[in-house]
């Protein structure tokens, strides 16, 4: 009897254990992208409120953070209810939480009944979201109470075309201020005009002249790591920061589920066999072994960032849109400007809130009134931000505070109508980003438009990440012998069974493509 | 003392193995040190070393500057780890000292109820439901407190063959024939006569309290709430978040992110308090432990 009662109490402790290992994927979408590039004008103005004469809701809005809540949060949340209240009758408490914390509290929260009134799952899968039935649908809820939202979305702007679930929608997104990829590498201007290479910001290069550039620059200060690159913590391929052609991954799904190559492929190929990503390795490995890349890049905690600003790499491959180089980088393409599919994701209605209505009119608001989103973004002016050109909205600190000792600053920009944001730095002006969207928009790949789900081969992917996660960072550090450990990583992704992913998505790409 | 030729040879061997271990020990402090004061770029660039030559202090002015978050997490690590500390050694003594009554009834039953919960238990999930769900300590300090810290089947089997082995059963049978009571007799002559195994459990359970990071993970998201520990955990976990997503947070400032450097000296003040109070309960430590460890 007694071991009876025993193993049971075994078998319950092994059933509760498993239990507790419940998987923490995280999915890698790529950038956003329009059906259309951004249209006209809009009127950012605030509108002449009428005033709000029903009562006032409270709303629970979350408000992610970089680990770090700011100490003036407070104080923004009281000046956006000052506005709030008269204006929409809303009353907004906001609940920090870092992004990266979020994809494990945000699902608990509401499947322990937890309110929320409105959510951004950063980075999250939004189809999980959705098949588990923990966000509401907003389809009713945009048209009933956030008429500007519908504008925009009549007007051709993407905040809900990728948030679609079987055609219901599910997320707003943030307006975006820019569309568009392309793999480049940014490089320290300094470095690059100091060694006499022929910079041309509209050349596209190819691996071998980049490689050049890091041979001069190598020859000049041979302490230097020309390459940076870093794979600590790499979990899949970052591949399309470099890439040479157009890459889609479907609507944000993981690269090793298979990819679009090209602008005009309707062929789903696994990203890891293609030339190109071959050509790309082969280029890693020559410069590692020509020194040209940290040899502690799969294992230093530093970011790309931080090597080049301590002067130990000369740049890293990054999308060359205008927001990523400061004003001392040139940004050196190494393919052409593309729109790919764009992942899923934005503001949720969780199930748990209690004031849906309240919250859309509260989206509504501040997508319509520039103001009040940098208000949310930036802070209070004059005390987070002095404005120092109105005329392309350039901010900068006031005098005292900086940003490692401002309260308010370093928000992510989640909110509103990006394109009518306040900038910090004139070298990435609106006119900049709009350049760059109509670059990308004469290159768009099939995939636009086109969702996947993988709830068929969630075994496969579970495999496949784990592949990746370990050929990976060795490979794309160049630290490893191509020719022994890349068919080893291919034959890894076979038996994970990459081919019946690409199967499923190929199949889930015709039928939508066509129909 | 006269010390034969053999037993000098094996103090000094024990003495090389020690000293050797103590610098295992020491090593990694002093690195950490080491780093937390050095520049930042030049760390990036050299990597860390145990002699920087590029020496800064702006790890240490990023903690002053960020005082409001890092005093706060200070403050609530250090009430966590005293409210912890002295409800544990109560609880844990009280429960020993039952124990170790020769005329408890249902002492063996008891006894194996405790072993069981070193052998068994329910798991993360069930526990995190009872905890968040019905006990509702989500999101309070008793989140940081009560789960799995407060006391263990261990330390009070410890306490309890100290009481039955250092403390003699004569003693309480004079303060009984006294007509104290039970209580008059754990406050009086118990508590103060077990001060070594006290100590022992006492630090013990204060650097568990001090170094725990898991139950701020699962109770606490209130920012307010979190530990030095956890703020540290919090703090490398996003910057990697940020590492990895890169291209679609663009626009990120990633420079007024801790560096980590500065995350070092966190770290290197995180473990100071503790360190300074090690000294002081150390005469008591080995003492209590052996003592406590003899079968009765």
């Amino acid at each position: 009897m007694k071991k009876r009662v025993l193993s049971l109490l075994l078998a319950l402790v092994t059933l509760f254990s498993l239990a507790a290992c419940g998987p923490g994927e995280s999915e890698n979408p790529t950038d956003t992208t329009p059906a259309s590039a951004p249209g006209g004008e809009n009127s950012a103005q605030p509108s002449a409120d009428e005033g709000w004469t029903g009562e006032t809701a409270h709303i629970i809005v979350t408000y992610n953070t970089l680990g770090t809540t700011p100490p003036d949060l407070q104080k923004i949340q009281d000046a956006v209810n000052e506005r709030t209240v008269k204006e929409i009758g809303v009353e907004v408490e906001f609940r920090a939480t870092s992004a990266y914390d979020a994809f494990a509290l945000y699902p608990t929260w509401i499947a322990t009944g937890e309110r929320i009134d409105l959510m951004m799952p950063l980075l999250q899968d939004l189809r999980t979201y959705v098949d588990q039935g923990l966000v509401e649908p907003l389809d009713d809820l945009i048209a009933q109470n956030a008429p500007y939202l519908s504008q925009l979305i009549e007007e051709g702007q993407p905040i809900t075309s990728n948030n679609k679930v079987d055609g219901v929608t599910y997320a707003v997104l943030a307006v975006p201020n820019m569309f568009g990829n392309n793999g480049a590498f940014i490089a320290t201007k300094a470095l690059v005009d100091e060694v006499d290479w022929n910079y041309d910001p509209d050349k596209i290069y190819t691996y071998d002249e980049l490689g050049e550039l890091f041979a001069l620059i190598k020859a000049a200060h041979p302490e230097m790591y020309p390459c940076g690159v870093v794979t600590t913590g790499r979990t899949s391929s970052e591949f399309s920061y470099a890439t040479t052609t157009p890459v889609d991954t479907i609507a944000g799904s993981p690269n090793y589920t298979g990819v679009l190559m090209g602008a005009d492929s309707t062929e789903i190929v696994n990203l890891y066999e293609t030339a190109e990503y071959k050509d790309y390795l082969e280029h890693l490995r020559a410069w590692n072994q020509a020194g040209y890349i940290h040899p502690d890049a799969s294992t230093t905690d530093s970011s790309v960032n931080g090597l080049q600003d301590a002067g130990v790499s000369a740049g890293y491959f990054m999308v060359g849109a205008p927001v990523q180089a400061g004003e001392d980088d040139y940004i050196i393409n190494l393919g052409p400007n593309y729109i790919a599919s764009a992942g899923m994701g934005g503001w949720v209605v969780p199930m748990t809130a209690e004031e849906p209505e309240a919250a859309m009119r509260f989206l509504n608001l501040v997508w319509k009134d520039a103001e009040l989103m940098n208000l949310i973004q930036w802070g209070i002016e004059g005390e987070h931000y002095v404005m120092l050109d109105e005329s392309i909205g350039l901010i900068g600190f006031p005098d005292g505070v900086d940003a490692t000792s401002s309260p308010y600053y370093n928000t992510l920009g989640l909110w509103g109508d990006t394109r009518y944001g306040y900038i910090w730095s004139a070298a990435v002006s609106q006119a900049d980003n709009d350049a760059y969207t109509a670059k990308s928009s004469k290159l768009q790949t099939q995939g636009i438009g086109i969702s996947y789900s993988s709830a068929n081969v969630t075994n496969e992917i579970t495999a496949l990440a784990a592949v990746a996660a370990q050929y990976v960072p060795a490979l794309e550090s160049g630290s490893v012998d191509l020719d022994t450990y890349y068919p080893q990583f291919i034959q890894a992704m076979k038996d994970a069974g990459i081919d019946a992913v690409i199967a499923d998505k190929q199949a889930q790409f015709n039928e939508q493509h066509n129909g | 003392m006269i010390v034969s030729k053999q037993e000098r040879v094996i103090q000094i061997i024990s003495h090389i193995v020690l000293g050797l271990m103590c610098v295992c020990a020491v090593i990694p402090f002093w690195l950490l040190l080491a780093a937390s004061f050095s520049d930042s770029s030049y760390a990036v660039a050299e990597g860390y070393k145990f002699f920087p030559e590029a020496l800064s202090l702006d790890a240490y002015s990023y903690i002053l500057n960020q005082w409001a978050q890092i005093g706060r997490a200070y403050g609530v690590t250090i009430v966590v780890t005293i409210v912890g500390t002295l409800s544990s050694l109560l609880i844990t003594s009280m429960m020993a000292y039952g124990l170790s009554q020769k005329n408890l009834p249902g002492k063996k039953l008891i006894t194996v109820l405790l072993l069981i919960t070193m052998l068994f238990n329910g798991g993360i999930v069930p526990q995190y439901m009872i905890y968040s769900n019905y006990l509702h300590l989500k999101n309070t300090l008793l989140g940081l407190i009560v789960p799995n810290l407060l006391t263990n089947a261990f330390t009070i089997i410890l306490v309890r063959n100290y009481f039955q082995t250092s403390i003699p059963y004569e003693l309480l049978e004079a303060m009984q024939m006294d007509g104290a009571g039970p209580f008059r007799i754990f406050w009086k002559l118990i508590l103060p006569l077990s001060k070594p195994i006290l100590a022992t459990v006492g630090i013990m359970s204060a650097v568990t309290y001090w170094n725990d990071w898991n139950n701020g993970l699962y109770y606490i998201t209130d920012s307010k709430l979190f530990s030095v520990q956890q703020l540290l955990n919090e703090m490398n976990n996003n910057i990697l978040f940020m590492a990895n997503n890169a291209g679609q947070l663009a626009g990120v400032d990633v420079t007024t992110l801790p560096t980590a450097t500065m995350r070092l000296a966190i770290a290197a003040v995180a473990i100071v308090p503790i360190m300074i109070a090690y000294p002081f309960f150390q005469k008591y430590f080995s003492k209590g432990i052996v003592m406590g460890a003899v079968k009765g």
